[in-house]
């Protein structure tokens, strides 16, 4: 595989195998604090100190593997995105997906990412790969310059994709120039050319949109 | 129908997975049967009289939708739930297509799988 593309089918292939493993796990983990619960109450132990603590104890696991089946199902979906070099994608479920995978990420810079829904998007086609490794720069370029409790909003609608910095804390005009001198300014746009989109930044609220 | 005359084939390669499964049902007063692959899941149903089948879609060896199509001809009303991962949802659509009865993701809820038993066997 010399390509970049092939490269990206290796990644995606490896992890969707792994992702579905990983739900298998959580699926004995889950039955088995299951059959716990279940002996527990048979037990007629509920109600008292130790069954009470053991009962939370047993719903945080439930509460944890109901989070992990979500990142999983999450990320074998987006690591199928690698199947095929262009594809039809919804660009909605797409990047509230990459959103959620990406979370961890913006969480510790203290900036908060939240999807938008405007309008229901008709399918678009691209490469998905590089579509989402457009929307995620455009992230990780605001990110760079906010401050804590900071928050992006990305909203799809009439043909663009905004990535909208709210409570910025910062003077919109100086966001506006940083983003515009930053490298990572010039690697969306590149990225950005191969999949025909445009990007440009915004002042007002200042953010980076993506018009395709 | 009492639970205990209900009598459910559980097909998983995942050995762990499906013998507590079995455990919990038969908590629940279900008389439950395992096998870890579609082979020999396919020889017990051809032996002894099962009411419902929970399949997995993804087993190594006999596929859980070959297994499926074979069950099917063994008996076609025999009715069969199948069991799939998230993101293989094309496959359990595929699964129904074949006559499935449902198909429900893992981790399962157990509540939700007992009364997918009872919407199959019509109780």
């Amino acid at each position: 595989m010399e390509n970049s593309k092939g490269k990206a089918a290796f990644l995606g292939e490896i992890t969707a195998s792994v992702t579905h493993e990983l739900q298998n796990v959580l699926a004995i983990i889950k039955e088995n604090s299951g059959l716990m619960e279940d002996f527990l109450l048979m037990a007629q132990n509920s109600e008292s100190e130790l069954g009470k603590r053991l009962l939370k104890s047993l719903d945080s696991i439930k509460k944890q593997v109901s989070r992990g089946v979500d990142l999983t199902s999450k990320l074998n979906l987006f690591s199928h995105t690698a199947d095929h070099a262009e594809a039809h994608i919804n660009i909605n479920e797409t990047l509230k997906r990459l959103i959620v995978l990406t979370g961890r990420i913006t969480k510790l810079k203290g900036v908060e990412v939240t999807f938008k829904e405007t309008e229901k998007q008709p399918s678009f086609l691209t490469d998905p790969v590089l579509f989402q490794v457009a929307a995620y720069l455009c992230i990780k370029c605001l990110v760079i310059f906010l401050k804590p409790h900071a928050k992006i909003s990305v909203i799809v609608a009439g043909g663009t994709i905004k990535f909208r910095c709210d409570n910025t804390n910062t003077q919109g005009n100086d966001l506006v120039e940083k983003i515009i001198s930053s490298p990572k300014w010039a690697e969306i746009n590149r990225t950005c050319r191969q999949i025909d989109l445009k990007a440009e930044v915004t002042t007002g609220l200042p953010g980076i949109i993506l018009t395709f | 129908m009492n639970n205990k005359n209900i009598k459910i084939l559980l097909i998983d390669d995942e050995g762990e997975f499906v013998s507590t499964l079995a455990e919990r049902l038969e908590l629940r007063g279900y008389a439950a049967k395992t096998s870890e692959d579609g082979e020999s899941g396919i020889s017990m149903i051809e032996s002894e009289a099962f009411d419902i089948v929970i399949l997995d879609l993804m087993m190594p060896g006999l596929s859980g939708l070959e297994t499926l199509r074979q069950i099917k001809i063994i008996n076609s009303k025999l009715p069969v739930i199948l069991l799939t991962g998230h993101g293989s949802t094309k496959e359990g659509m595929e699964g129904m297509r074949l006559g499935a009865f449902d198909y429900l993701m893992k981790p399962l809820d157990i509540s939700e799988l007992i009364n997918k038993i009872s919407l199959a066997l019509n109780l």
